[in-house]
């Protein structure tokens, strides 16, 4: 280690024990306390990355997140592009290295693009490589290349990530000198506080300033305020929280960092609260120079932070640059810390007396009304050119640190984030929060009132004022005294460097934008700040234009002639600092992402060689149940062959059930269909469409009335919620006066049907203690009835035209009557089915599905459902809208049968009907497959089709269009096996 | 001055010194013949193809902010034609084709660059719907095939399987496109603003004039105007502009987010589809992984986002590729969509006569060049091109509604 | 995430509700007597209100309950609402 660059003694480091770490490949050490910028400097590291376009040599600037230069990437287990190395504590085994380099950061190929500078301004890309004609790609190709940062991992970090709701009077967020006094004046009411605060330990500017609160060192006081905090039951505190997003209704999502569990990463913490308080601070400007991103050159702030909070010097002869008083106290501050302060350059003539007699008696030159025009040295700054008053000869100075105090930007991000909409404040030439559009209030240094005394003052009142809110007794309230910090007094200049010069002056130093290029989309007439962030990218990097987004309003302001305030901010937008995707998306990653609606009977399926796929509503079902090395069509016709010819199995728990009870019931069962339900008796059923208002379908199915007031209905499984809400909308809002109450009873009930010419054989054998003949019990009959003991309801409905009994039991009995019908059935070859056999034998039976020949604007009549819509019927759901839709001429998309020409040829779902007019190179497009199959049981391709006019073209042939080629079909009626329905009534 | 390579290094020995105005800041006139309301891509667009097309060069475009601020500005750049109803289907393919060769027609590189999309298909279903996309669009000339696992795999050797939805197979869909958002807007303002066209920035149109022939202009904050046409291509607040005109319009206003990771180098060249999950990402050039998924449940004004979308959107990337878990997530925006009862475009004539209207339906940045095109065909000629016939506001009257659920934003 | 004043649960997060609709759509009781334009009307648009709305919403994963809510569709901001329930 470099004894050079770090202090003897000083700064929150502990010395006791060392820490090793990598970065580009060389082996470093550090302390616990370190961050691995602080870290790096202490080594004497002064180039850490290269910069995005120009692949300039780049330095730590900063020593928080608003970092723009030092962004590294982790490596080995902890591999992770972007990380800020201001922000990041080292520890044993950290490896990282430079991003966007090629190949190393300090030999970087890719700064030979910095000669071509001048011919890559900000939007150069939209004024060429428009030649050849859309071959944007192949230089897109090459900047993608050369573009981007780190490197994503290629493994799964295999982090855990947690998601915690937390509700509150008051969130606090800031634990610096304002966050600490409200946390201590609201967390005395007894308020339920909670305090975040991004850095790893409490303090804020305290931690580095060198301040003094009643006289003592200003840490002491945070330590004992910390200490009673931690005693109060009331107040939760986190360290390394960063607050990211300010949503509606005061809900805050604030990003933990290594939380408490050490097998947690990182807690996404999704508060509610009351009030907020916002005590986020202020960042530090830099200000434009040529060259003023050289290594070397940093915020003051941070040149001081890394002297007192890390005992590291940044270098070891100075030259403080200052357009506002913070400078004189970090020039002293460095001096104290054993940097050589060579001169202090002041843009302003007049400074606060007191600081500039203290400057100059600790022998620092203080040059006023002079500006830094350029800096020289390429890995490090060498020396600045400073130009003062009307001497315009540039003056050299030596040195190897620039400590820059463009002035503070207030962190309102938060306050915007809520609905605020920021104001320019002249005073410090910066914006400040306007109006609350929350409940939140901002302090100190972020509202603009940067010095400690305010902090102190506004935080304790802001704490008091807030629990207050949430009725929690004012506590008296307490301001320490403290040292006295004048205003900055800023002089607002946005450019130094001289116009024309030959070097760059940066403004935004993670996309490499400089002055030039704000000047360059003014004058082509990107005049509003969002049009020039986007043209030139300036405050969109990685930082979000945390450093600079004032400055490029600041310099648009001076170059429009107008004040910053009419030019206004851009939005700024979550998240405040990058967050992991990990953490964003907690636990719902995993297989839970999407609940799994098990059946009493998915497992069987899988055990058995059903293929499960998706049905709607979250379920699974199998689509087929396959043999041993049965491939899945030899698996449908098989099951479809068993069902006709002797009997099938199969579970219909994923259909969705209603249970609908009340006096009003068969009122409102007659608004929703189409056709009539009055005197339907208990024990029988009917099969019913419901309509959208507009007219079109919404679902089929069957209505059981299984007692007076009860009815027992059916929908499709994919459409059960929607039906649900439907019905329940309809309900509640628009004929409250109806007595009726809707439950869904999917879950409840498993259902299994037995359907095929042995069904009835299959149930007796299964000791069912009803008399289900044909006489005694009919087509869409249902009664109750036990089975191999197990007491259910039986109904005969059916999907597949066949003889068909669904049996209803508990859920929990489910598997159970599942394995009684297969071992009652092995006698009569019984098969379990799966849902594509079932589809195939619904189309042999031209059972419509509403979701596929009612696609579109299909209605009840082109499906061939007419008759379901009697004459006489008065109002229901759906009818003023058809009666509008069936004005307009011909044209309706009627539901057909298709039997193709070639019998092997199985027509694809979705395939279009197509007709040749004229010479036309693309066809007319008149109807669409709406589903085909191989009909086992009739040895030929079958297919339904949605088709113009369908029902005036029967006999003709139809023209179905594949990418493949051209089939052609002759027309026939939708029904291709038992027309009369004599095998379902049997 | 023309923009090419020449002339940018010329300028970069002069310093760039000699760039003008990418367009002319107007004023606003007594009178055009046609005002545009909305100054985005779709608004700049239809003014240029009225000037370039219809010699109709007495043009006004009113922007209320500044250009290119409303959806031109939020959207994910993705330039697609996947849509399984014939018509969306013919409009779509037609859209993305009338992309290609835009940077040269305007000349301003809008950085078309064919990427290629690929769809992650997770259920039987999925696929037979991707079928029926496939050869439904094969008719007017797309090239999307579904691929094999294998080739899946091969494409997104990232991704992992789910045990929830076991991945089944997936869409290529070579012709697929992404555009740089703002540029179309700039370089469509700059090119109009070279044919005539008054571009007028901070304009907000405050009514439109009536009388008994239709349209007679339209009061504005910054004075009356008057025109016997007007053109609405505003997205977001087309209710309130366009009951202005007495038009009411089958819209509901609904936020739309996408999100942004900080650039990394590039992981993947395709747009990714993750179907069942109603989740897409792309990485732009600068290298930022763009995401997005469903509309904001409820209608809204308000631009500010919420926190619950993201999360789910990073889950689901997050359950198919863990390996982005420690990609860091960077900003998220919302822009406000006029979605259409039907989720399709809406370009049209209205019962007003002189007040046309192109509504995207959706997301409408895919369809700009062509729905701009058609635009201002229609005001020029007062009758839609048989392309847009049915996208009529007629369909309404009918109940022939082109229900697309290849749309973002499904209800 | 806007924080919903559910009449019977207090206030939740919106992601356990369904947002239900404008409340002015109550559907007619005499749809015949309606002109098709005056139907399409009521059928297709709605009143999409740039500004305080009065709305439906529904504590699906709750207790089920539909209410009525008044929003600022410009802010999301939901103020009180002097009406009842309409369950009540």
């Amino acid at each position: 280690m470099t004894e050079g660059f770090r202090s003897r003694s000083g700064g929150r480091i502990h010395r006791g024990r060392k820490i090793s770490f990598q970065f580009n490949g060389r082996r470093y050490e550090g302390f616990p306390g370190d961050t691995l910028a602080s870290a790096l400097i202490a080594n004497g590291v002064s180039v850490v990355g290269r910069s995005q376009k120009y692949h300039r040599p780049r330095g730590i600037m900063s020593a928080g997140l608003e970092e723009t230069n030092a962004i590294v990437q982790l490596a080995g287990n902890d591999d992770e592009p972007n990380r800020a190395a201001t922000t990041l504590p080292i520890y044993d085994g950290l490896v990282a290295h430079s991003v966007n380099v090629a190949p190393s950061v300090d030999f970087d190929l890719g700064s030979l693009l910095g000669f071509f500078h001048r011919f890559i301004p900000a939007g150069f890309y939209y004024k060429t490589f428009m030649w050849p004609k859309d071959r944007w790609d192949w230089y897109g190709g090459i900047i993608r290349k050369v573009a981007g940062w780190g490197t994503a991992p290629a493994k799964p970090g295999g982090g855990r990530y947690e998601h915690r709701n937390h509700h509150c009077d008051v969130l606090i967020v800031g634990a610096g000198p304002a966050g600490l006094s409200a946390a201590l004046s609201a967390g005395r009411t007894g308020s339920r506080i909670l305090l975040v605060d991004s850095d790893t330990e409490p303090g804020g500017k305290l931690l580095s300033d060198n301040l003094t609160i009643r006289s003592c060192p200003a840490m002491e006081w945070v330590d004992d305020i910390v200490a009673e905090l931690d005693l109060m039951p009331n107040i939760i505190r986190l360290t390394r929280a960063t607050a990211t997003g300010y949503f509606a209704d005061n809900y805050v999502t604030v990003i933990e960092e290594c939380p408490d569990k050490p097998w947690i990463r990182e807690r996404l913490w999704k508060v509610r609260a009351k009030q907020v308080i916002l005590a986020t601070g202020a960042i530090e400007r830099t200000l434009l120079f040529a060259n003023n991103d050289r290594p070397g050159i940093m915020l003051a702030s941070a040149a001081m932070t890394y002297c007192s909070r890390y005992g590291v010097r940044p270098g070891n002869t100075a030259v403080v640059f200052t357009n506002n008083n913070s400078g004189y106290r970090y020039a002293i501050g460095l001096l104290k810390a054993g940097v050589s302060v060579t001169a202090l350059i002041d843009t302003r003539k007049e400074a606060d007396s007191r600081l500039r007699a203290a400057a100059a008696g600790s022998g620092i030159e203080v040059i006023a009304d002079a500006r830094v025009v350029s800096a020289t040295g390429r890995r490090r700054v060498s020396a600045v050119n400073i130009v003062s008053g009307n001497d315009q000869s540039p003056r050299r100075i030596r040195c190897d640190l620039v400590a820059v105090s463009g002035g503070w930007n207030p962190a309102i991000h938060l306050h915007s984030q809520s609905g605020g909409k920021p104001i320019y404040n002249q005073r410090i030439a910066s914006f400040v929060p306007g109006e609350s559009k929350q409940n939140e209030r901002s302090v100190g240094a972020c509202r603009g009132e940067l010095t400690l005394q305010s902090a102190l003052a506004e935080g304790a009142n802001a704490g008091c004022k807030a629990a207050a809110l949430c009725g929690f007794a004012l506590a008296d309230i307490e301001v320490p005294d403290c040292e006295h910090e004048p205003e900055p007094g800023v002089d607002p200049v946005w450019d130094c460097s001289q116009p024309g010069g030959q070097s760059s002056a940066f403004i935004d130093f993670n996309n490499d934008v400089t002055s030039a290029d704000i000047r360059l989309a003014m004058r082509e007439g990107y005049r509003s700040v969002e049009l020039v962030k986007r043209y030139t990218t300036a405050g969109m990097g990685i930082d979000q234009g945390k450093s600079s987004s004032v400055s490029i309003v600041g310099l648009i302001a001076e170059i429009a002639g107008l004040e910053p305030g009419s030019v206004g901010t851009t939005t700024y937008r979550p998240a405040y600092t990058p967050v992991s995707f990990g953490a964003m998306a907690g636990p719902a990653k995993s297989d839970l992402i999407v609940p799994w609606r098990r059946t009493p009977v998915t497992d069987w399926f899988l055990d058995n060689g059903g293929h499960l796929d998706e049905t709607g509503a979250q379920f699974r079902r199998p689509l087929f149940i396959a043999k041993a090395d049965e491939s899945a069509g030899d698996a449908v016709q098989r099951e479809a062959l068993a069902v006709r010819n002797q009997v099938g199995i199969y579970d219909s728990t994923p259909l969705g059930k209603i249970l609908i009870q009340g006096p009003d019931a068969v009122a409102f069962l007659n608004r929703v269909y189409s056709n009539n339900w009055e005197n339907l008796p208990v024990g029988r059923g009917k099969f019913g469409f419901m309509l959208h208002e507009d007219g079109r379908l919404l679902d089929d199915g069957v209505t059981m009335r299984i007692s007076d007031n009860q009815y027992w209905m059916s929908n499709s499984a994919g459409m059960a919620d929607v039906v649900l809400d439907h019905l329940d909308r309809l309900l509640h809002i628009h004929w409250p006066e109806l007595k009726v109450y809707l439950t869904p009873i999917t879950d409840q009930w498993a259902v299994v049907c037995v359907c095929g010419p042995h069904a009835r054989d299959v149930l007796y054998e299964a000791d069912i203690d009803i008399d289900i003949s044909g006489e005694a019990f009919r087509f869409l009959d249902t009664r109750l009835c036990t089975i191999g003991g197990l007491s259910a309801r039986i109904s005969r409905v059916t999907y597949t035209g066949e003889l068909s009994f669904e049996i209803a039991v508990p859920m929990r009995h489910g598997l159970r009557l599942w394995n009684i019908l297969i071992a009652a059935g092995q006698k009569f070859g019984i098969t379990p089915v799966g849902s594509d056999t079932s589809m195939l034998l619904r189309t042999e039976k031209g059972f419509i599905a509403a979701g596929l020949e009612g696609d579109g604007y299909a209605d009840i009549f082109d499906v061939g459902m007419g008759w379901l819509v009697p004459k006489e019927k008065a109002d229901f759901v759906g009818k003023r809208s058809l009666e509008k839709n069936r004005r307009s001429d011909g044209g309706r998309p009627e539901v057909v049968g298709l039997l193709p020409d070639n019998s092997d040829f199985v027509p694809p779902k979705g395939a279009p009907l197509v007709e040749y007019d004229r010479n036309d190179e693309v066809p007319q497009q008149v109807g669409m497959v709406t589903i085909g199959f191989f009909s086992p049981n009739l040895g030929r391709s079958i297919a339904l089709a949605q088709l113009r006019d369908g029902r005036s073209r029967m006999g003709q042939s139809a023209t179905i269009y594949t990418k493949a080629g051209v089939e052609t079909a002759t027309i026939c009626e939708p029904v291709f096996i038992d027309p009369d329905g004599e095998r379902m009534r049997d | 001055m023309k923009y090419s390579g020449f002339n940018l290094a010329l300028q970069s020995l002069r310093k760039h010194r000699g760039w003008q105005p990418a367009w002319r800041s107007a004023q606003p006139r007594k009178s055009y013949d046609v005002v545009i309301i909305g100054g985005g891509g779709h608004g700049l667009g239809a003014a240029f193809y009225l000037a370039k097309y219809h010699g109709i060069t007495r043009v006004a475009v009113l922007e209320k902010s500044w250009l290119g601020g409303g959806n031109t500005a939020r959207n994910t750049m993705t330039i697609r034609d996947n849509f399984i109803y014939p018509d969306t289907a013919r409009f779509h393919r037609e859209a993305l084709k009338a992309w290609r060769g835009l940077s040269t027609d305007v000349n301003f590189n809008v950085m078309l660059s064919e990427r290629g999309m690929t769809t992650i298909l997770m259920s039987e279903r999925d696929l037979s719907d991707a079928r029926r996309m496939i050869n439904t669009t094969a008719m007017f000339g797309a090239e999307h095939r579904v691929i094999g696992i294998d080739e899946l795999r091969r494409r997104l050797p990232t991704m992992h399987d789910s045990q929830r939805f076991p991945v089944v197979g997936g869409i290529d869909h070579p012709e697929v496109t992404v555009a740089r958002h703002d540029a179309v807007a700039w370089g469509y303002a700059r090119a109009a603003s070279r044919l005539g066209v008054d571009i007028i920035e901070n304009c907000e149109v405050l009514d439109i004039l009536l009388d008994e022939n239709g349209v007679a202009g339209v009061d504005t904050s910054r004075g009356r105007i008057e025109t016997r046409k007007v053109g609405m291509a505003v997205s977001g607040h087309g209710t309130q502009v366009a009951a202005m005109a007495d038009v009411m319009l089958p819209v509901e206003t609904v936020p739309l987010q996408a999100f942004v990771s900080t650039p990394i180098k590039p992981v993947i060249d395709n747009v990714v589809v993750i179907r069942s999950l109603n989740t897409y990402f792309l990485q732009t050039d600068k290298g930022e992984l763009v995401m997005g998924s469903v509309a904001n449940p409820y209608p809204s004004f308000s631009q500010q986002g919420s926190s619950g979308i993201p999360e789910r959107t990073l889950a689901a990337i997050l359950h198919l590729f863990p390996a982005f878990e420690r990609l860091k997530f960077m900003r998220q925006w919302a822009g406000i969509l006029d979605l259409t009862y039907d989720n399709s475009p809406i370009i049209s004539k209205t019962t007003t006569p002189g007040f046309y209207v192109d509504v995207a339906g959706s997301g409408g940045f895919k369809t700009t060049p062509f729905a701009a095109k058609m635009h201002a065909d229609l005001i020029a000629n007062d009758r839609p091109d048989p392309l847009i016939v049915p996208f009529s506001l007629d369909r309404f009257d009918t109940g022939r509604l082109i229900l697309e659920r290849a749309s973002y934003g499904n209800r | 995430m806007i924080y919903i004043p559910c009449p019977h649960c207090g206030h939740r997060n919106a992601d356990e509700f369904i947002y239900g609709g404008d409340n002015d759509q109550r559907r007619p009781e005499n749809p015949e007597e309606f002109s098709d334009a005056a139907w399409c009307e009521y059928i297709y648009t709605v009143p999409n209100v740039k500004g305080i709305t009065r709305e439906y919403w529904r504590h699906k994963r709750g207790c089920n309950r539909w209410f009525v809510i008044q929003r600022d569709s410009r802010t999301d901001k939901i103020t009180p609402l002097d009406g009842k329930s309409i369950d009540d």
